[in-house]
């Protein structure tokens, strides 16, 4: 724990210190919320960009670098380096969620959700977050550093682009199949809470957890 | 302290460097000569330890049987389409400086690697304190330096490692090993932005942050300017003044030469000599003279005997290898003198270790069926 704890703390301070990921996990999506004033795809973005984008780079970049090959040796277990890399990424997430709300609140489009709404919101982050972390490693631990910056920005963009664009205006098969995007299950679970989003996301981790604890590895 | 000498730590007697210069495993003749005169009364600070046998300690028996710190017993590490490594056996006991050696794909990182825990072995058993070396008590006190990686390029020296002490029980303090390592620890610049030298140096004092029992070293001196490599040299010698077992590859054979107690020499995987230094550059003598080129080197092979090798390298330059003795001196010349030439710059000396890697390589170059017996 003290361990996990001490990673943690050392991802803080290099995401703070990055002004790239700064950009990616706080500027972008409260730049979003300024233009599309609503906070549902904007929450979703928030999730996939801390949990997914800034993820994937990052740990590609440091795998590269031989720094997780390194700490491979050190006494920091494989489960602590996740654990503190998760819970420094879900810290940046909570912080960015309560800046975008705080904004949502100052431009006057915070949806009008009762207690139960906001926890099946809640609910539904935790598991978007889980997915995204796992496809993050997944991506991060087996491509190239090039690739999963490619990979996770392109990513990135078309899952921001579907989220934003509700499947209801496309036609019935399309919007059905839209529907298992883990961005668009997301931002529909929070506008229509149903159990399809949640069935989605919980798929969609246990996917990328699988793969993930397969194929990851410390160094290219 | 000199690197024969012997030492006293909390885990128990160490053995001494010189006397510990035999092929694992089990002791060997010098080692028992070397316990005889070691273990008389009074005498309880120079000792050799073989593996599970009584000596006496002072004025009372024990049943000593010093572990080595890092045990590798018939290590084999195959990919998909080649062996790495092929039953290679050593040993690193508290305070002793081990070099592996070998050219490019000998095997050096395959084995570094199963030893640190970074790669899974194919068989074979690899033990650090006595237990596995991936085991959390066994991480503790392990240092780890890696040829390539090792820091984090964003970071700071002082963050970097301050991180790292913080993964430790106990540490040394990070201001103070960047000195000792030459890095001014108020410095602003990144590691990615530090010359290799420099970040040789950082990453060497990562290694040394856990105060560590086992040491890794990959290449420890590559890219360090001659003064720094002094200082480098010094701080790991005084880390097995203090009883650490470090294990060392390099190609700087100049570092073998400064710091290794024994050489491990690896070739296609598998161990072909270990032994001392001494004991291994010693074994084979050579006797060097110029003449006229291509003289008939048979009949002077043929009057040598079997037990030497007769060589002409390069036009009229004669290696005889072997042991030399003032008879095969003799014997050499009167075979010039029978030749009518006159042999000049005739002069004996042992092999170097780069001859000896050289020579390993060759001997084994068309073995590649049965793993051979260390020498």
């Amino acid at each position: 724990m003290t361990r996990s704890l001490a990673h943690m703390r050392w991802e803080l301070s290099i995401l703070l210190h990055n002004g790239e990921q700064l950009l990616l996990t706080l500027i972008i999506p409260l730049g979003l919320l300024v233009l599309v004033r609503s906070l549902v795809p904007v929450i979703a973005t928030s999730v996939l960009a801390a949990m997914f984008t800034s993820l994937a780079i990052g740990t590609g970049f440091e795998r590269r670098s031989g720094s997780l090959r390194f700490l491979g040796t050190t006494p920091l277990r494989r489960v602590e380096l996740l654990a503190g890399k998760l819970l420094a990424s879900l810290i940046i997430l909570v912080f960015s969620l309560c800046l975008a709300v705080a904004l949502a609140a100052i431009l006057r489009c915070l949806p009008e959700w009762n207690a139960g709404a906001w926890l099946i919101a809640a609910v539904l982050v935790v598991l978007g977050s889980v997915a995204g972390a796992a496809w993050a490693l997944f991506l991060a631990g087996s491509v190239r550093a090039e690739g999963v910056l490619a990979v996770a920005n392109g990513v990135f963009i078309a899952l921001v682009v579907t989220a934003l664009a509700l499947p209801g205006s496309l036609p019935s098969p399309w919007a059905s199949l839209v529907m298992i995007v883990p961005s668009v299950a997301l931002a529909n679970g929070l506008v229509n809470p149903s159990l399809v989003p949640i069935v989605v996301l919980i798929a969609w981790a246990i996917a990328g957890v699988i793969l993930a604890s397969r194929r990851f590895t410390w160094d290219e | 302290m000199s690197k024969a000498s012997t030492r006293r730590t909390p885990a128990g007697v160490m053995p001494s460097r010189s006397a510990n210069s035999v092929a694992v495993p089990g002791p060997t003749e010098s080692n028992e000569r070397a316990n005889r005169s070691a273990a008389s009364p009074g005498n309880f600070t120079t000792l050799v330890l073989p593996k599970s046998r009584h000596v006496q300690i002072g004025s009372g028996l024990y049943s000593a049987a010093v572990a080595a710190t890092l045990e590798v017993s018939q290590l084999c590490v195959r990919y998909t389409d080649i062996t790495a490594v092929s039953g290679v056996s050593f040993r690193v006991n508290p305070g002793e400086i081990v070099a592996l050696l070998g050219a490019n794909g000998a095997g050096k990182t395959s084995t570094l690697e199963s030893c640190i825990g970074l790669r899974r072995p194919t068989s074979g058993h690899i033990a650090a304190f006595g237990s596995d070396p991936t085991s959390i008590s066994a991480r503790v006190r392990t240092g780890v330096m890696l040829q390539t990686g090792g820091l984090y390029p964003s970071a700071r020296p002082l963050a970097w490692l301050e991180y790292l002490a913080r993964l430790y029980p106990t540490s040394a303090t990070p201001r103070d090993l960047l000195e000792a390592v030459g890095i001014d620890p108020t410095r602003r610049t990144t590691n990615r932005r530090l010359s290799g030298g420099e970040q040789q140096r950082v990453k060497l004092a990562a290694a040394l942050l856990p105060r560590p029992d086992l040491l890794y070293l990959d290449e420890p001196t590559a890219g360090v300017d001659l003064v720094a490599r002094r200082s480098l040299v010094d701080l790991v010698r005084a880390q097995a003044q203090r009883g650490a077992a470090i294990l060392l590859t390099t190609h700087l054979l100049t570092d073998v030469d400064d710091l290794a107690d024994r050489v491990v020499v690896l070739d296609s995987g598998r161990v072909r000599a270990q032994g001392t230094l001494d004991a291994l550059t010693g074994a084979t003598q050579a006797l060097r003279f110029t003449a006229t080129p291509g003289l008939a080197i048979a009949s002077l092979q043929a009057d040598l005997g079997s037990g030497l090798r007769v060589s002409e390298s390069g036009a009229g330059n004669y290696l005889i290898e072997g042991h030399v003795t003032p008879d095969v001196l003799a014997t050499a010349t009167a075979w010039c003198a029978r030749m009518g030439v006159m042999p000049q710059g005739l002069t004996s000396s042992r092999h170097s270790l780069e001859e000896l890697l050289s020579t390993t390589a060759a001997e084994h170059s068309s073995d590649n069926d049965s793993p051979e017996e260390s020498t």
